[in-house]
């Protein structure tokens, strides 16, 4: 009975992973049944190693469908940067102590990966979300206004705009 | 407990995702043991009501169950909250501070952080202030509903003697009574078995549970709920005379 259990819960959630290749086709991207067997492998021991556990829906659709218009995201690179966001994603989950939403936590993350790390997880996982993590565990909480949108420039420690150095190369140009 | 992890996992994740506001689709281990912890002693108090009601066994399901059980623990602490209020109105702390800090600010803090709802199983207060009945195997509000029924009745039986005659008892076992961390109804008893027994000449063929036992029916006037109580302080004492 409670193998039986756990085996329809499995079931709904591989169904549910095949089911985003609806939306994901659209982007040039799908997966096998042999990726979503990898994935959820992946999932279930991301979440053995994080300490946690997913009772009802997977995050995995989730993540697929907040990602998958991403500029960075070929169909050669698709299912292994699932693979790592969801490692990403649960990591960060108990790094902000539960203190973030799954949705504000995705945003923030796409965004960065978007605009900041154009495409490097290594740069996501161990800059943005790290300098992030760190502001909510010394009490940040404004996220909640914006649903994770537009909060990492207060956390940026590499100067994105230095005018000076605009008007140094400006001048420059202009031969003066 | 007559359900099984197919019957009480749905049970537990629907109270996760009630914890989590629906905004988290996971949560660590720590936080599902102790939801899952809480969605166990909510049924455990269903279970504990049946018994005492003696109803017909019927299988209800394992949501209803615990449905049920959370309006027995909501239940219980509103009963714990009034039995707070009728003892405070006769309370006395005889100056011990333990007793002093658990009742007036260690319970009211209990009642203010108490959480039903995804908690219930967490006692909160350390309960310093020894009573004579062994609740270690209790906890939650099922523990605090007890231990207030067990300072109630040492209430109740310390209100039926002059303050003056507690306090001395008290001062004459210790001379900073006031810090010890001991039952003041096991002191109490202890002191009136010495007394008498001093008084008898042949305190050899004295037996002290005896004494005990006509001193409780002295004092608490037959009670049978009060003498039921520090009867099981009977043992204890007579152990101390006889080592």
């Amino acid at each position: 009975m409670e193998e039986n259990w756990l085996l329809v819960l499995q079931q709904t959630r591989v169904g549910k992973l095949l089911e985003t290749n609806q939306v994901t086709q659209r982007f040039g991207l799908s997966l096998t049944e042999d990726d979503v067997r990898l994935i959820t492998e992946a999932r279930q021991s991301t979440l053995r190693e994080a300490r946690r556990v997913e009772l009802g829906d997977s995050i995995t659709p989730k993540i697929i469908y907040e990602f998958c218009d991403s500029a960075y995201l070929c169909q050669g690179n698709y299912r292994d940067t699932i693979i790592r966001l969801q490692e990403i994603f649960f990591l960060y989950k108990n790094e902000m102590q539960d203190e973030i939403t799954d949705d504000e936590l995705l945003h923030f993350m796409k965004e960065q990966f978007e605009t900041i790390c154009y495409g490097d997880l290594d740069y996501l996982e161990g800059t943005c979300l790290a300098n992030f993590a760190q502001a909510i565990r010394a009490g940040y909480r404004d996220y909640s206004e914006t649903d994770g949108y537009g909060e990492y420039v207060p956390f940026d420690e590499v100067p994105r705009w230095d005018r000076k150095l605009y008007l140094d190369a400006l001048r420059e140009l202009l031969g003066e | 407990m007559n359900y099984g992890m197919e019957e009480l996992a749905p049970v537990a994740g629907s109270l996760i995702k009630k914890y989590g506001g629906y905004e988290h689709s996971s949560v660590t281990y720590e936080k599902a043991e102790q939801l899952m912890g809480a969605v166990i002693y909510c049924i455990d108090e269903y279970e504990a009501e049946n018994e005492n009601r003696q109803l017909p066994e019927a299988k209800v399901s394992a949501f209803d169950a615990y449905k049920t059980g959370y309006e027995c623990v909501v239940r219980k602490a509103k009963k714990a909250v009034a039995l707070y209020n009728q003892t405070a109105a006769i309370f006395h702390s005889y100056h011990l501070r333990c007793l002093g800090d658990t009742f007036r600010k260690g319970l009211p803090e209990f009642f203010r952080h108490y959480d039903p709802r995804f908690y219930p199983q967490d006692t909160i207060l350390t309960l310093d202030y020894p009573v004579l009945e062994n609740l270690q195997e209790r906890s939650g509000i099922d523990r605090i509903y007890e231990y207030l029924h067990c300072i109630f009745l040492e209430q109740k039986f310390l209100g039926r003697i002059p303050c003056d005659e507690v306090t001395e008892c008290l001062r004459d076992y210790h001379d900073h009574y006031e810090e010890l961390f001991e039952n003041i109804c096991h002191i109490f008893l202890l002191q009136q078995v010495k007394r008498r027994i001093k008084k008898e000449a042949d305190s050899a063929g004295c037996q002290p549970e005896k004494v005990i036992a006509e001193i409780i029916d002295e004092y608490t006037g037959f009670n049978p709920k009060i003498r039921a109580y520090l009867m099981q302080d009977l043992l204890e004492t007579g152990a101390w005379f006889r080592e």
